[in-house]
């Protein structure tokens, strides 16, 4: 076809395209979904792709917490998961190669359900192996009133080249001097009976008294959160002009996370069903394109050769067909990796039957149309025949087939996944599905872990669905109303 | 004038499949006689009318003569020709030389095809017209010839949106644009209204004239062989039953099977309305699989003999080259 | 003379995307009993949707958007479609559908194909059912064995013949008969004709044919309508709309059937093509094909006029 041509025919196809309402929702959500693969670095990090499978790296988030959003349908706003690393540092000398180094962390408070936890994190690096510097935790409440968290010396750290990094990490909920200093402040304010009721500091939970109003009721989570401007004061004493703060941040565990929440694993939903955006588009596409074009071919072929080498290729057809997936795929696990190209590659060689014989179905009926012999008649060859005269007859077939083989290539990968024969390198959604059944989602009520990525699967389908639909309302002539 | 094609005992035999069971069972395969010992002549630039019911093996006669299957015996010459021996370059030589237009306007077109394509197919297919304008130019006046005007209107229309009389004219334009010196007219009228047929038939005899074509017109409707063509054949379960000069065939019918499709011919005369019309003919159509020995048209004549069961009439010459194949009229 | 259908300004026109399709526009006509009605015009001119519109079985997006049916006296423009189920259809009025002969299934032999409406609509038993649909083989020409064939079994002319049996098995007041004779041969044509003939004699029903070959129609109507574009441009006595055709659409439907016995020079036909129903042209929708159109038929529409008792036409030169 001359290039003069294409562009008409892309341009008469866009004009039809264009009035198919169907057609479009279905192209507008694969632009979206597109959008999403191509900016899922964006979007995701980068690291939480290399790093789904490395647990270490999920431990700063809350396990099992729910989306964000879901304080909008409850009545009491929970407080959201924040990681903070952005603080305001003063460093003081205070003579005698003291130095203190104050970190002051703001945090708004503005919900009605404390976090579960905080958390200061750092590596503090020093010189002096019998000085490890000293830790001093104090928060700020927006009343004026302080309250001390945490005051020790940090741990002997790992020694590095001439210093020593020392990993801090603080765990509010498990500080004894939280808890009393909690207890304390909030005695003041208890009524006697109240009092009587705790037996000891340890029965309190130090969160729910910083984050409460000076009240009765406040040792016993009863009294009114104090919403306002926090700030956590952290100071560290070094004994050497040298040491240093790096990478410190306090976390504020919150009761829910992010879009999508999190899972067992402490795993950021939303960024790995972004992240199987990617994979599930092209598994679904490619392993469509080819197994539809494999079959298509070979059906059509097959029709119009006729005779005996119709018969020769409907059972090696047929002989495909009988192969079984599944094992096929358990001896390609147990011999290479089972990666996802290998899964890929062997959908497409396993798919195609289907297609084939329908397809040959269609090219007995289109080889005996008039139109064929008349193209006969004038001198075309096989050749032409097939290719501009068959195999655009059964496009619209083979594009609502494409269409339907994206979920259903997205399904078997999600299968395969489930048995644990997916390709544990990537994220896919059935991955993350793999993950909710073994850790039993659905019983222990995680619906956010099961739910976006099944849905994820059911919109990439619908959107093919559409697309399909349309296509084959405007490729195929006949069907245009008059 | 010389006869541009020749037809010497054209014969078309095709097998019926035998079922798996009766295959092993040793069954002799049984074939449908399509076309069973045909011989016919057509005159350079002349139309010979190839009439007869479905079925009758009329649609046969002319794809063997566009070579589109092979003859099971007999031979076609065309122009000097052997036809039943062509092979590769040579038979996509003939291909220039006889083209076919078809009965179903609705069907004989690619749906999916613009017209331009259409048109353009015949000409990529034998390398004719080097560049596009070339070839563009070729097909706007093809469409010309053929009265679809203006060309540009009509190259980027699809099949479906043009009428039924105008789709007819496309198939008459891509069998035209190869030049061809003999088309074979399959039915070229029947499927379309009575008003556009006379239409059609109007430019199918205008360009005859222009390029002195050659036409086998095969039709089941004899009244427009009288109008188009000037030899007429009357076909019957695969053989010749009567031939010779279409007003001599219609007007002076000898053959008994001629006669009775001669009666079912309708007339538009209302003074004989509600009359039941005599129609010297008996039972139906047998199967093509199964002839009927002798005369094959014995069982449904009306004056049929003993002898017709047992021997089977030459086509014969009565004068006036008037051929009969019956001796009892 | 009795009026069986009385069909006055009937409209039906098919909503599609692109605006309505005026496939029948402004019709009235009358049948009596036994008489014949011929309804002829080209392809897509609106026969068949009236048919359709009579019965009240219009496709979707088709509508009926005015006029009156009166079949037997009853007005049945407002019946519900399952009194048009229970009362009208193949009771009073049926239909021989073009291509049912094709349409007849497969996996069904005839007997039961046939017997099957009966015990449906009348609550016949099956045996009776059976004597019946024998019966009316028998009427057709056909022999009662027919009954356990399959449709395979039978050839066009019999498929045809059983088809024409079922419609009339309810004895309807009117049987509508559209294009009862395409795909068939010339010998099986005719002894078809030969059929209906014969039911029009024998038989107290009146006929509505519907076909584009205007010869096949002079053997068999009483009176004739010419339809153009959605609209009758004549209709009258068949002889004085064949003998003196009024309309130039007519006249030229006429002039283009070729003669069997007379030799012609040139045939006529209609140039051009059939005008989009969506956009009906201005005036007399013929006019842009009409040899002698003046200014006039652009601007206005022609109004039935009587050529003759029991002939009108509408055309600007009359």
């Amino acid at each position: 076809m001359r290039w003069e041509d294409l562009k008409q025919d892309i341009k008469n196809f866009l004009f039809e395209f264009r009035r198919q309402k169907i057609g479009i929702m279905g192209v507008i959500l694969l632009v979206i979904l597109l959008v999403i693969a191509i900016f899922a670095p964006v979007i995701a990090t980068e690291g939480a792709k290399d790093n789904w499978r490395n647990m270490a790296y999920w431990d700063e988030n809350p396990a099992d917490a729910p989306p964000a959003w879901m304080n909008y349908f409850t009545g009491k706003d929970m407080s959201p998961h924040i990681i903070m690393d952005t603080y305001d540092e003063k460093i003081e000398d205070l003579g005698g190669g003291i130095k203190r180094d104050e970190l002051t962390f703001n945090y708004d408070y503005k919900y009605d359900v404390p976090p579960t936890d905080l958390t200061f994190k750092a590596e503090l690096i020093y010189y002096n192996a019998a000085k490890p510097p000293s830790i001093n935790m104090v928060l700020l409440r927006p009343d004026g009133n302080t309250i001390k968290l945490y005051s020790k010396p940090s741990k002997t750290g790992k020694s590095e080249e001439d210093h020593y990094v020392a990993e801090v990490n603080v765990l509010v909920s498990a500080s004894d001097t939280a808890k009393k200093e909690a207890y304390n402040f909030g005695r003041e304010f208890e009524t006697k009976d109240n009092l009587k009721k705790i037996l000891s500091a340890d029965f309190v939970d130090p969160m729910s008294v910083i984050f409460s109003k000076t009240e009765p009721g406040i040792l016993l989570e009863e009294a009114d959160p104090l919403k306002g401007n926090y700030k956590l004061i952290v100071d560290i004493y070094y004994f050497d002009k040298r040491d240093s703060t790096r990478s410190a941040k306090s976390i504020f565990a919150g009761k829910v996370y992010g879009l999508l929440g999190t899972d067992s694993n402490r795993r950021d939903l939303f960024k790995g069903v972004v992240w199987g955006t990617r994979w599930a588009l092209a598994l679904g596409l490619l392993t469509a394109v080819f197994s539809v074009g494999i079959g298509i071919a070979f059906g059509i072929t097959s029709a119009y050769l006729g005779g005996w080498k119709d018969e020769f290729m409907q059972r090696i057809n047929e002989a495909v067909a009988s192969l079984p997936f599944l094992p096929i795929l358990i001896l390609i696990s147990a011999v290479f990796k089972p990666s996802i190209w290998n899964i890929i590659i062997l959908m497409s060689l396993l798919f195609w039957t289907g297609t084939a014989k329908v397809a040959r179905s269609m090219g007995l009926q289109i080889k005996e149309e008039t139109y064929i012999e008349a193209a006969r008649c004038l001198g075309a060859g096989n050749r032409r025949i097939i290719l501009r005269h068959m195999i655009p007859q059964v496009m619209p077939y083979a594009f609502a087939n494409m269409a339907l083989s994206v979920p259903s290539a997205l399904l078997t990968e999600a299968g395969l996944s489930f048995l644990g024969l997916g390709d544990t390198t990537v994220i896919t959604w059935g991955q993350i599905l793999y993950g909710a059944q073994t850790a039993g989602a659905t019983l222990r009520g995680l619906w956010w872990w099961v739910v976006p990525p099944g849905l994820a699967i059911a919109i990439v389908g619908l959107t093919f669905v559409m697309i399909g639909t349309a296509l084959d309302t405007v490729l195929n002539p006949k069907m245009k109303r008059m | 004038m010389d006869p541009i094609l020749q037809v010497k005992g054209l014969k078309k035999y095709f097998p019926i499949k035998l079922s798996f069971f009766d295959s092993i069972r040793g069954r002799e395969v049984q074939y449908v006689k399509a076309v069973d010992g045909v011989d016919f002549d057509i005159n350079e630039t002349e139309t010979l009318a190839l009439v007869g019911e479905s079925g009758c093996g009329k649609t046969t006669v002319g794809k063997l003569i566009t070579r589109l299957i092979d003859p099971t015996e007999g031979v076609i010459t065309l122009k000097g020709i052997d036809v039943a021996t062509l092979k590769g370059d040579d038979l996509k030589a003939y291909r220039k030389e006889v083209q076919m237009v078809y009965q179903d306007p609705f069907a004989s077109i690619n749906p999916r095809f613009r017209i331009y394509d259409v048109l353009e197919e015949p000409l990529l297919i034998h390398g004719i017209g080097e560049s596009i304008s070339e070839r563009e130019e070729l097909i706007f006046r093809a469409l010309e010839e053929v009265k679809i005007t203006p060309p540009e209107d009509y190259i980027h229309r699809y099949p479906h949106m043009l009428s039924g009389g105008q789709r007819q004219r496309v198939s008459f334009a891509r069998a035209m644009i190869l030049e061809p010196s003999f088309i074979v007219a399959d039915e070229p009228v029947s499927m379309l209204d009575v008003s556009i047929r006379a239409e059609i038939l109007e430019l199918m005899k205008e360009l005859q004239q222009k390029r002195g074509l050659t036409y086998l017109y095969i039709t089941h409707d004899i009244s427009t062989s009288r109008f188009f063509a000037q030899n007429i054949a009357v076909m019957y379960l695969g053989k010749i039953v009567e031939m010779g000069d279409v007003r001599e065939v219609i007007d002076n019918p000898l053959h008994p099977y001629t006669k009775a499709l001669l009666s079912a011919v309708p007339e538009p005369i209302p003074e004989r309305r509600d009359m039941i019309k005599e129609i010297p003919i008996k039972g139906e159509v047998p199967n093509a699989a199964n002839i009927p020995s002798g005369c094959r048209f014995h069982p449904r004549c009306v004056i049929a003999k003993d002898a017709c069961r047992h021997e089977e009439p030459e086509l014969v010459d009565r004068g006036n080259r008037h051929y009969v194949a019956c001796p009892y009229v | 003379m009795d009026e069986i259908l009385n069909v006055e300004n009937l409209k039906a026109y098919f909503f599609t995307t692109r605006g309505p399709v005026k496939a029948v526009d402004d019709v009235s006509f009358t049948i009596g009993r036994k008489q014949a009605l011929g309804l002829a015009g080209e392809s897509a001119c609106g026969k068949s949707t009236l048919a359709f519109a009579i019965l009240k079985m219009l496709q979707n997006p088709g509508r009926l958007v005015g006029g009156k049916i009166e079949i037997t006296g009853t007005d049945i423009t407002d019946f519900s479609e399952s009194q048009m189920r229970k009362e009208v259809r193949w009771k009073k009025i049926s239909m021989v559908f073009q291509g049912a002969m094709n349409a007849l299934n497969p996996v069904y032999t005839v007997g039961y194909q046939m017997a099957e409406p009966l015990m449906y609509h009348k609550g016949v038993k099956k045996e009776e059912a059976m004597e019946k649909s024998k019966d009316y083989l028998e009427l057709v020409g056909l022999s009662p064995e027919i009954l356990t064939r399959y449709p395979h079994e039978l050839s066009g002319g019999m498929k045809q013949r059983v088809v024409i049996a079922m419609a009339l098995l309810l004895s309807p007041d009117i049987v509508i008969c559209d294009e009862p004779t395409t795909a068939l041969d010339v010998v099986v044509q005719a002894q078809i004709m030969n059929l209906l003939k014969r039911l029009k004699k024998e038989l107290n029903i009146s006929t509505i044919f519907i076909t584009h070959d205007l010869s096949i129609l002079a053997e068999v109507v009483d009176r004739l309508a010419i339809m153009y574009a959605g609209k009758f441009v004549e209709i009258g006595d068949s002889i004085k709309v064949y003998r003196n055709p009024s309309h130039p659409y007519t006249q030229k439907l006429l002039g283009a059937i070729p003669k069997l016995h007379e030799d012609l020079d040139k045939l006529e036909y209609i140039p051009g093509t059939p005008p989009n129903l969506i956009h009906p042209p201005s005036g007399c929708r013929f006019h842009p094909r009409c040899p002698y159109a003046m200014d006039i038929c652009k601007k206005e529409e022609p109004k039935m006029k009587e050529v003759d008792t029991d002939h009108f036409a509408a055309c600007h030169l009359l």
